[in-house]
């Protein structure tokens, strides 16, 4: 690779590398359910070796009604071990791991494109321009930016599916074992993985077995060795609590596979969401609607990209290089495998895997428009760069700007401001009440103020006659000033309307 | 054996569309009117308090709401969730043959191309002027429009001769029927009902 490439390939890794880190303790503007729960889980492991259960170093972490997978959580205890127990900590690996990420694609992409004489020499300009599109994909921003595992859990599948490609290239043993661990340790990572990362272990086998029977031997002693470490999280996901996650979130949970018309009925539901993954309102507009999924009407995709998918599509049905195409339909068939069996569908956070053959498909996209120059070529690509400019101011402002304040609830920041007034106050007052209708977990402040004693009450309740000189600071939703002398502070929420999210009151 | 298909692909189609006859009006989310552009470039304006005024201005207000979420609203009438209950899967797939057809192909497909862009146009108008028409006869229009688009697609992919293909068209049709009989009242997600 010449040098400037090698300049701009590490333009792009700090730019991805900023987009992701800058302000990620502020922005999102909290910590979510599942960020406080990994994070008191990893300061107690740090501390204690325990989990917030009394555990020692367990394979799946009890977590709000179901058991998370541990790669994460452990990952969050190092980064403690170097941060301390702060929302950066909690982000920090997901942070990393998206950077990283950016680098995997860049290898991966160059790897697929060096396999044919055809798409040879653009290869390293190509890989640029993918990786350069992945840094700053509003997708994968977007998780990069929250405490989610499955970053972590991509960046490894990804690494997985690159060394795949090293081997079958180089025969190596060791990019297979690299395959191995990579699988295995993204199944450890995020739920949907448990699905996606066998099942492309087990799909690449098969093919190796018709394809180059030469070293199908080593890709199933690889792929035995991998179910043998695999065990454990099989053993885990026959028990009760191995599969709450799949009982509450399945899409057959009012389906019986009994009868022919039960199973028909299964195959439809898979299917339609399958197919739900391919919406174009999902992908460009709306998103899943959740708030912490997303930017609010923006999308997961730049709306430039949906032309360039589409002669994407076109090289892939053209093009000599059979390794690509083969990669990038598996990926695509695969990404909604796992998603597609739950419910919410489409969602989101598990479809992540397709950020890598979307980015692929609008980088093919950009080179089918430049094979096929004429008077237009030039125009187009001037606009293009003006649309991917604009996009991206766009997506800054909307990012940067309004997001911390319009997604203040989806992330918790209330329950946050509530626990840094608490922090202030803490010596003022003998007793903390808070409300249980302000929907903060204790987990908030077990993690941000634990060495404050709390009380959690209805709405209904009244300061108790046998606390009569004792100093109360109690934080409700807001009812009504019906107390307005007693009122310390209202804690706001910094959206269109300004809402008042809680009150304080001194009793 | 093509021609049958097609036929049977037209009656599938024609069943899902005549659902829709159980509602009185599609939903909001085909709409774009100009009080949602208002009501967005508001938003984001007072969203971007604390930011340059004039960056403010330049980058939220009416035109550029009303031609970028124009742009997103469209995507609706041309979405997988809305076309598969509104054709079927085997619908949606036919329109994705059909415009695949008119990218790829060399030859000047002038009534297609008209068709493609008819159906655009009746997107548009619904879209941004919700005109005051029976509700039965904007159906009738979509609907025809829409299956035609399809048909006319589903024909061309059929025309390579290839098992695969007749095979996949079946598995559609197979599938499109199941959504029928297992998800009879997915559509009232897209109108309101009677």
């Amino acid at each position: 690779m010449k040098l400037p490439f090698i300049i701009a390939l590490f333009g792009i890794i700090f730019l991805g590398g900023f987009l992701r880190f800058y302000n990620i303790s502020s922005n999102p503007s909290g910590l979510y359910t599942d960020e406080v729960s990994i994070g008191l889980n990893a300061y107690d492991i740090l501390k204690t070796g325990k989990d917030q259960y009394g555990v020692s170093f367990p394979l799946a972490f009890k977590s709000f009604g179901d058991y998370k997978m541990p790669v994460y959580i452990y990952l969050v205890s190092l980064s403690m071990m170097f941060f301390g127990k702060t929302d950066f900590s909690v982000r920090f690996p997901s942070a990393l791991a998206g950077t990283l990420t950016i680098l995997v694609v860049f290898f991966l992409f160059r790897q697929l494109l060096k396999s044919d004489k055809q798409t040879k020499k653009v290869a390293d300009t190509l890989s640029l321009i993918a990786a350069g599109l992945f840094a700053i994909l509003p997708w994968h921003l977007q998780f990069s930016r929250g405490g989610f595992e499955v970053c972590v859990a991509l960046f490894f599948y990804s690494l997985g599916i690159f060394w795949g490609l090293r081997y079958w290239n180089t025969r190596k043993w060791l990019y297979l074992l690299g395959v191995m661990l990579c699988f295995c340790v993204s199944e450890y990572t995020y739920q949907a993985y448990r699905i996606i990362s066998p099942l492309t272990f087990f799909l690449i086998t098969i093919a190796v077995f018709f394809k180059e029977k030469k070293i199908f031997k080593n890709f199933l002693l690889a792929f035995i060795a991998f179910i043998t470490l695999s065990f454990p999280l099989v053993v885990f996901s026959f028990t009760s609590q191995g599969q709450e996650r799949l009982l509450g979130t399945s899409a057959f949970a009012q389906t019986s596979f009994n009868n022919i018309a039960g199973i028909a009925k299964g195959v439809a539901i898979f299917l339609n969401n399958y197919i739900s993954y391919f919406s174009l309102t999902f992908l460009f507009h709306l998103g899943d609607q959740a708030n912490r999924h997303q930017v609010q009407n923006f999308g997961l995709l730049y709306f430039w990209q949906l032309p360039f998918c589409i002669a994407g599509i076109y090289f892939l049905t053209k093009t000599k290089n059979t390794m690509l195409r083969f990669i990038m339909i598996f990926l695509f068939l695969i990404a909604p495998v796992a998603p597609a069996i739950a419910l919410p569908s489409p969602q989101t956070l598990r479809f992540l895997l397709a950020t890598v053959p979307f980015t692929f498909l609008t980088a093919l996209g950009i080179y089918q428009i430049y094979i096929q120059r004429n008077k237009w070529t030039k125009f187009i690509f001037a606009a293009t760069a003006a649309f991917v400019l604009i996009s991206f101011v766009y997506f800054l402002d909307y990012y940067f700007v309004q997001y911390p304040k319009e997604s203040q609830i989806d992330w918790g920041s209330g329950c946050k401001q509530i626990t840094s007034q608490i922090q202030k106050n803490s010596t003022r007052y003998n007793y903390i009440v808070v409300d249980k209708n302000l929907n903060c977990i204790p987990e908030y402040f077990s993690f941000y103020v634990p060495s404050i004693p709390l009380k959690y009450v209805d709405s209904s309740w009244m300061k108790p006659t046998a606390w009569k000189d004792k100093k109360v600071l109690y934080a409700r939703p807001f009812y009504g000033n019906n107390k307005p002398e007693n009122l310390e502070e209202n804690i706001y929420i910094a959206n269109v309307n300004h809402d008042i999210f809680a009150q304080l009151y001194k009793l | 054996m093509r021609k049958l298909l097609i036929v049977i692909v037209w009656i599938v189609e024609l069943f899902f569309t005549a659902r829709w006859h159980g509602c009185w009006l599609f939903k909001d989310i085909f709409y774009f009117t100009w009080k949602v552009v208002l009501a967005r470039a508001i938003d984001a304006i007072s969203l971007n308090n604390g930011a340059s005024v004039l960056l403010t201005h330049l980058m939220h207000n009416k035109i550029v709401y009303l031609f970028w979420g124009g742009l997103q609203m469209l995507l609706q009438y041309w979405d997988v969730r809305f076309l598969k209950e509104f054709i079927g899967i085997i619908g949606f797939f036919g329109i994705v043959f059909a415009i695949w057809y008119l990218l790829t192909s060399l030859r000047k497909n002038v009534y297609v191309w008209f068709l493609f862009i008819f159906c655009l146009i009746i997107s548009l108008i619904e879209m941004f002027f919700q005109p005051n028409i029976d509700y039965i006869w904007k159906l009738f229009v979509f609907g025809s429009a829409f299956q035609l688009l399809s048909l006319i697609g589903i024909w061309q992919f059929l025309k390579v001769k290839s098992k695969k293909r007749y095979l996949f068209v079946i598995f559609l049709l197979t599938v499109s029927i199941l959504s029928l009989v297992f998800f009879p009242l997915a559509y009232q997600a897209f109108c309101l009902k009677i």
